[in-house]
C-alpha cells in the first residue's frame, strides 16, 4: 500500500473540513480526488503533502507514519492550480531547484544538473524555453514545467492540485491527455485533486468521491457512473433525473405513476429514484402508462437533449424535480421519431436506482 | 496500528507548515521587532511625556499658557490653514490634468511634483532667501513696498508650501489612474457639467485617498523646522512657529519647557496616525466593497 | 495640447493652476539656485567646495546617512516581516505607529532622542558604561537617522512582501528546500527591489536631514557637522554664495545617488524577468 490514511480528521473552528477519512492508494495508481468546492478534498491533499496538518488520524507512506513530518522528509512532488513558479528565475533554474538545494554531499555535479534538467524539459517537450523565464509563458506552458520541476527530484508520489483548472477549455483537454500519457511512461503513484467530473473520468484510474468532508464512494470511473453509491454520486457524477416518492409492493410510486423496480420487496414512505436521461426512452404508441408532452428540445450535437412534463388527471401528479425529465436521444432516435414541441408522447425507464438509507448501495 | 506505532516512534504532538516559522523563529524574530518598535517609537514618545512632567503640572502648564507659546501655536495654524487648502486645490489639480489626461511634458511635471521630497528642507528655506532676501532678486522691491516676505509670515508660508507640496498630489494620482475615467465619462456623455461631475462622481471617489493626503500635507505644514528655520528669523513672537519656539527654549536650557511645548505637536502625530489608519481602514472597506 | 481629445472637461484650468504653481514654488527657485551659484569664478568655486570643513561636512552626512539607510534594511525587514507574517496582539496599533517619523515634527524627535541617548539619559547610559559616547557624535547622527528612516524601508517592501505568492514558498519546501534556502532564494530575490527602494528613500531623506538631527550632533566642524548645518552656518555668516555652492552640490550628488540605485533597480528587475 503506497498512501494509506486512517481516520483523518480536520476542522476549521466549526468548519469540518476532513470527517474520519479512510483511503487506501497502491503503487503505480493514477486516482482523482473529486468533489464540489469545500468538500475538503484539498485539504485531503495537502496533509497527504504535509503542508496542513490534521487534527487526528495519521498519514502512512509505504507503511511509515508520516503524519508529521515535514514535507521534505516524504518524497512527493506537488504541481500547484496557479503553478507557483519561481517568476525570478529562468525555466532551467526553476526545473534545477529541488537539486540545488540538496546538502552539499547529496548535490550532483553541475554537469548531471544539466542533463537531468534538459531531460525532464524534453520530456515535457518544452527544452526550447529552458532560457525563458514563467512570466513569458503560456498558461499551458508553465504548468508543464511545473510539473517538470515537481519530476525532478524523483519524488514517489506525485500530487496535483486542480493542475488544469486554471488554463482554457481546450489547453486542457489536451494536459488532460498528456498527464495521463506521462502517466503510462513513468508510473509515478499520482493523485490529483479536480471538481471537474469529466477530467476525472477521462484521466483517473480511480475516483475518490468526496462531500462534506467524507468520503462519498471509491471505485473505477466505470463504477462511479454506473453504481453510484449514494444520492449525492448519483446527482454530482452526470446528470440525473431526481424523482419524489415511495416504494410499495415491487414498484416505485410517484404521484399515480407506478414504475416497475427489480428486486424490491421493500416498503418506504418517502423515496427518492434516480434515472439517467440516457435510461428514458420515447415512444410514439400510447401504451405506455406515463404520458409526458414535449416541452422543449435542445439539440447537443451529436445527441438530443428533450425537456418533458408529465402528463397526468391526478391532482399532485408524479413529482420530478424542476418539474421535467431531461431524456437524451440518439441523433437518429431523435430523427426517427420527429417530435414536435408540444405533443404528447409515451416513456418507458429503463433503468432507476434508489437508496434505501443514504449510505446503502445502488440496487438495479 | 496507530496506536502501536505512536507508542514505538512517539511522533511530534503538530508539525510545521511549509509556510510557517518554525515557532523559535518566530518568537525571536516577533520579540525583535518589538523591541525595535519599543525602543525607536514608543520610548520616545514616552520620554516627551515624562520630560515635559519633570518639573511637575504646574511648570507644565505654565510653559503651555506662556504668551510666546500661546503666538506660536497661532502662528502655526496660520500657517497650517494657508498651505494646506491651498495644496489641497493644487494637488486636485495635477491629480486631473496628469491621471485624466496625455500631453507631452506629463512625466517631467510629475517628476517636478515630486522633487520637494528629495530636496533638503534646509535648501528649501535657502532658495526663498535667494529670491526674497535682503540681496535677492526681489527681496529689495518687496521690502520698500513695506512687505517683506522674508524673516515674516509669508517666507514661512512660502517655506511651507514648498515642503508640502507633493502630498495631497502623490496620493492622489495613482489613485485617480487606477480608477480609469469611464465613470466620469459617462457622467459627461448623460450631460452633466464639468462642475457637477466633480461633485458627484471624482469627489466621492476620492474623498479617502484625498483626507489622507490632506492630514499628512497638515502634519508636516504644523510640523515643518529645517525650511522654516531657514526663512523664519526666529523672532520670538512675530515669526516663530511651534517647532522653532521648541527649539528656542531648549538651547534656552528650558528643557521641561520645550518638552511641554513638544507634547502638543507629539499630540498632533499620534492623532494624524489615528485619523490615517482609521481612513486607510475605511479606504480599505471601500475597496473591498468595490471588488465584491 | 492633448494628443488625443477627450471628454473630459478641465483640463486648460488644471493644468494653468499646476503649472503656475509648479513653476512659482518649485522651477524658479532651482533656476535661482543655479544661477546664484553661476555668479562664482570656477575658481571661486573650487575654493568653497574643496575647503576641509566642507569636505568633512560631506563625508559626515554621507557615512551617517548610509549607515543609517544600510542598518535599516535589516530592521525595516525584519520589522515587515513580523507585521505581515506573523499573529501579533495589538497588531494595528503598531502598524499604524511605524508611521510615527512621518508625523512627529522633525524637532520634537531631535530633542527626545538627544534627551534619550545622552551620558546619562535612559538609554545613553549603558553606552556611557560600555564606553561609548552617542550623543554628539557621528554615532548619534545615525541613530537619529534610523529612526527617520525606518518607515521608508518597512513602507516600501509590507505590500511587496504581502503579495508574496504563499505558494511559491510550498513548492520550494515540496522540492526539499529547507526553510533558510526557501528564504534566501524563493522570498529574498523578489523583496531586493522594494529593499533598494527603501534604502534610497532612507539614504536620501537622511542625507537632506536637518531638524531630528542638529541637536544630537554635537555640531563640531570637521567631525560631527552635517552638510545641511553648514548651509545654515554660511547663511548666518550672509555668506550667500558660499551656502549656494553647497546645497548645490548636496543636490546633484544626492541626484547623482539616486539615479545609480534607480538604475541598480532596474537591472534587478529585468535581470530577475520581466513582471
Amino acid at each position: 500500500m503506497s498512501i494509506q490514511v486512517n481516520h483523518l480528521t480536520k476542522r476549521y473552528g466549526d468548519f469540518t473540513a476532513l470527517d474520519d477519512i479512510d483511503l487506501a492508494i497502491d503503487d503505480g495508481e493514477l486516482v482523482a480526488l473529486l468533489g464540489p468546492s469545500g468538500c475538503g478534498k484539498t485539504t485531503l491533499l495537502r496533509s497527504i503533502a504535509g503542508m496542513e496538518f490534521a487534527d487526528s488520524g495519521n498519514i502512512l507512506l509505504e507503511g511509515r507514519d508520516m503524519t508529521f513530518e515535514p514535507i521534505r522528509h516524504r518524497h512527493v512532488g506537488f504541481v500547484f492550480q496557479h503553478y507557483a513558479l519561481f517568476n525570478h528565475m529562468s525555466v532551467f533554474e526553476n526545473v534545477a531547484y529541488g537539486l540545488r538545494v540538496r546538502p552539499r554531499a547529496q548535490r550532483p555535479p553541475e554537469a548531471e544538473i544539466s542533463r537531468r534538467v534538459h531531460e525532464l524539459l524534453d520530456l515535457v517537450q518544452l527544452d526550447w524555453l529552458a532560457k525563458r523565464f514563467p512570466p513569458q509563458l503560456s498558461g499551458g506552458q508553465r504548468q508543464r514545467i511545473a510539473l517538470a520541476r515537481a519530476l525532478a527530484v524523483e519524488p514517489r508520489y506525485l500530487l496535483l492540485d486542480e493542475p488544469f483548472g486554471a488554463l482554457d477549455a481546450s489547453v486542457r483537454k489536451e494536459l488532460r491527455r498528456w498527464l495521463r500519457r506521462l502517466h503510462e511512461e513513468l508510473h509515478v503513484t499520482s493523485l490529483f485533486v479536480t471538481h471537474d467530473q469529466e477530467e476525472a473520468m477521462e484521466v483517473a484510474s480511480r475516483i475518490v468521491v468526496m462531500n462534506h468532508g467524507r468520503i462519498e464512494q471509491v471505485g473505477t470511473p466505470e463504477a462511479v457512473y454506473d453504481s453510484p453509491a449514494t444520492p449525492f454520486v448519483s446527482t454530482f457524477i452526470g446528470s440525473v433525473n431526481v424523482l419524489h416518492g415511495s416504494l410499495r409492493d415491487g414498484h416505485f410510486d410517484t404521484g399515480g405513476w407506478q414504475l416497475p423496480i427489480p428486486n424490491a420487496d421493500l416498503n418506504s414512505r418517502s423515496q427518492n429514484a434516480f434515472v439517467r436521461p440516457h435510461d428514458i426512452e420515447i415512444v410514439r404508441d400510447a401504451s405506455t402508462p406515463w404520458p409526458v408532452r414535449i416541452r422543449h428540445v435542445q439539440p447537443m450535437g451529436s445527441s438530443y437533449h428533450v425537456e418533458a412534463t408529465p402528463v397526468t388527471d391526478t391532482v399532485q401528479g408524479p413529482r420530478v424535480e424542476n418539474d421535467y425529465l431531461t431524456v437524451e436521444l440518439t441523433r437518429q432516435t431523435f430523427k426517427t421519431l420527429a417530435l414536435e414541441v408540444g405533443e404528447v408522447v409515451g416513456i418507458r425507464v429503463h433503468h432507476l436506482h434508489w437508496f434505501h438509507q443514504e449510505t446503502a448501495p445502488a440496487l438495479d | 496500528m496507530s496506536t502501536t506505532q505512536n507508542i514505538l516512534r512517539p511522533a511530534p504532538r503538530t508539525g510545521t507548515a511549509p509556510t510557517e516559522s518554525i515557532p523559535w523563529v518566530r518568537y525571536a524574530l516577533s520579540a525583535l521587532a518589538l523591541l525595535i518598535i519599543a525602543l525607536f517609537l514608543i520610548l520616545p514618545l514616552v520620554a516627551v511625556l515624562f520630560e515635559a512632567f519633570r518639573e511637575g503640572v504646574g511648570a507644565y502648564v505654565d510653559a503651555i499658557t506662556d504668551p510666546y507659546t500661546g503666538h506660536a501655536i497661532l502662528l502655526t495654524l496660520i500657517t497650517a490653514l494657508t498651505c494646506v487648502p491651498l495644496n489641497t486645490l493644487f494637488g486636485i489639480a495635477a491629480a486631473w490634468c496628469i491621471a485624466r489626461f496625455q500631453f507631452p511634458g506629463r512625466s517631467l511635471l510629475t517628476t517636478l511634483i515630486d522633487l520637494p521630497f528629495s530636496v533638503s528642507p534646509v535648501i528649501a528655506g535657502l532658495v526663498f532667501i535667494l529670491i526674497f532676501g535682503s540681496q535677492g532678486w526681489f527681496g529689495g522691491w518687496f521690502a520698500a513696498h513695506g512687505f517683506p516676505i522674508i524673516f515674516a509670515l509669508p517666507g514661512i508660508v512660502l517655506a511651507t508650501m514648498f515642503v508640502t507640496l507633493p502630498f495631497v498630489a502623490r496620493e492622489l494620482i495613482p489613485l485617480m489612474q487606477e480608477q480609469g475615467s469611464e465613470q466620469e465619462e459617462a457622467s459627461i456623455m448623460l450631460g452633466a457639467s464639468a462642475w457637477r461631475m466633480f461633485w458627484t462622481i471624482t469627489l466621492p471617489r476620492i474623498k479617502w485617498g484625498l483626507l489622507y493626503g490632506v492630514i499628512l500635507c497638515n502634519a508636516r505644514a504644523m510640523g515643518e523646522f529645517g525650511a522654516v528655520s531657514v526663512v523664519s528669523g526666529h523672532i520670538r513672537g512675530a515669526t516663530n512657529t511651534l517647532p522653532l519656539h521648541v527649539e528656542i527654549l531648549y538651547n534656552e536650557y528650558q528643557f521641561s519647557a520645550a518638552f511641554a511645548v513638544a507634547t502638543l505637536l507629539a499630540g498632533l502625530a499620534i492623532v494624524t496616525l489615528i485619523i490615517k489608519s482609521i481612513v486607510e481602514w475605511r479606504q480599505q472597506r471601500q475597496w473591498e466593497n468595490a471588488s465584491s | 495640447m492633448s494628443q488625443r481629445r477627450s471628454l473630459l472637461p478641465g483640463f486648460g484650468l488644471s493644468l494653468g493652476v499646476t503649472v503656475f504653481t509648479v513653476s512659482l514654488l518649485v522651477l524658479i527657485p532651482l533656476v535661482a539656485l543655479v544661477t546664484k551659484s553661476a555668479e562664482l569664478s570656477l575658481g571661486e568655486l573650487w575654493h568653497t567646495l574643496a575647503d576641509r570643513r566642507v569636505l568633512a561636512a560631506f563625508r559626515v552626512s554621507f557615512s551617517t546617512a548610509f549607515a543609517a539607510a544600510f542598518f535599516n534594511l535589516f530592521l525595516g525587514l525584519i520589522v515587515a516581516w513580523v507585521l505581515v507574517r506573523y499573529p501579533l496582539p495589538l497588531k494595528r496599533a503598531w502598524d499604524s505607529l511605524i508611521d510615527l517619523p512621518f508625523a512627529l515634527p522633525t524637532a520634537v524627535a531631535g530633542i527626545v532622542l538627544t534627551t534619550l541617548y545622552s551620558p546619562n539619559g535612559w538609554l545613553g547610559q549603558f553606552f556611557a558604561e560600555l564606553g561609548i559616547r552617542v550623543a554628539f557624535t557621528p554615532l548619534g547622527i545615525t541613530i537619529a537617522l534610523i529612526f527617520i528612516g525606518l518607515p521608508f524601508v518597512v513602507r516600501t517592501v509590507e505590500p511587496v512582501l504581502q503579495d508574496l505568492d504563499r505558494q511559491q514558498e510550498e513548492a520550494s519546501t515540496s522540492l526539499g528546500a529547507s526553510r533558510w534556502q526557501t528564504f534566501r532564494r524563493v522570498l529574498l530575490p523578489p523583496l531586493v527591489p522594494a529593499l533598494l527602494t527603501g534604502f534610497s528613500l532612507a539614504f536620501a531623506r537622511g542625507l537632506g536631514e536637518y531638524g531630528s538631527v542638529i541637536f544630537i550632533a554635537g555640531n563640531m566642524p570637521m567631525k560631527s557637522e552635517i552638510v545641511p548645518l553648514l548651509i545654515v552656518t554660511k547663511l548666518e555668516q550672509y555668506n550667500y554664495p558660499g551656502a549656494t555652492v553647497i546645497a548645490l552640490a548636496s543636490l546633484v550628488v544626492a541626484f547623482v545617488m539616486l539615479l545609480i540605485i534607480n538604475g541598480l533597480q532596474q537591472w534587478t528587475r529585468q535581470r530577475t524577468g520581466r513582471d
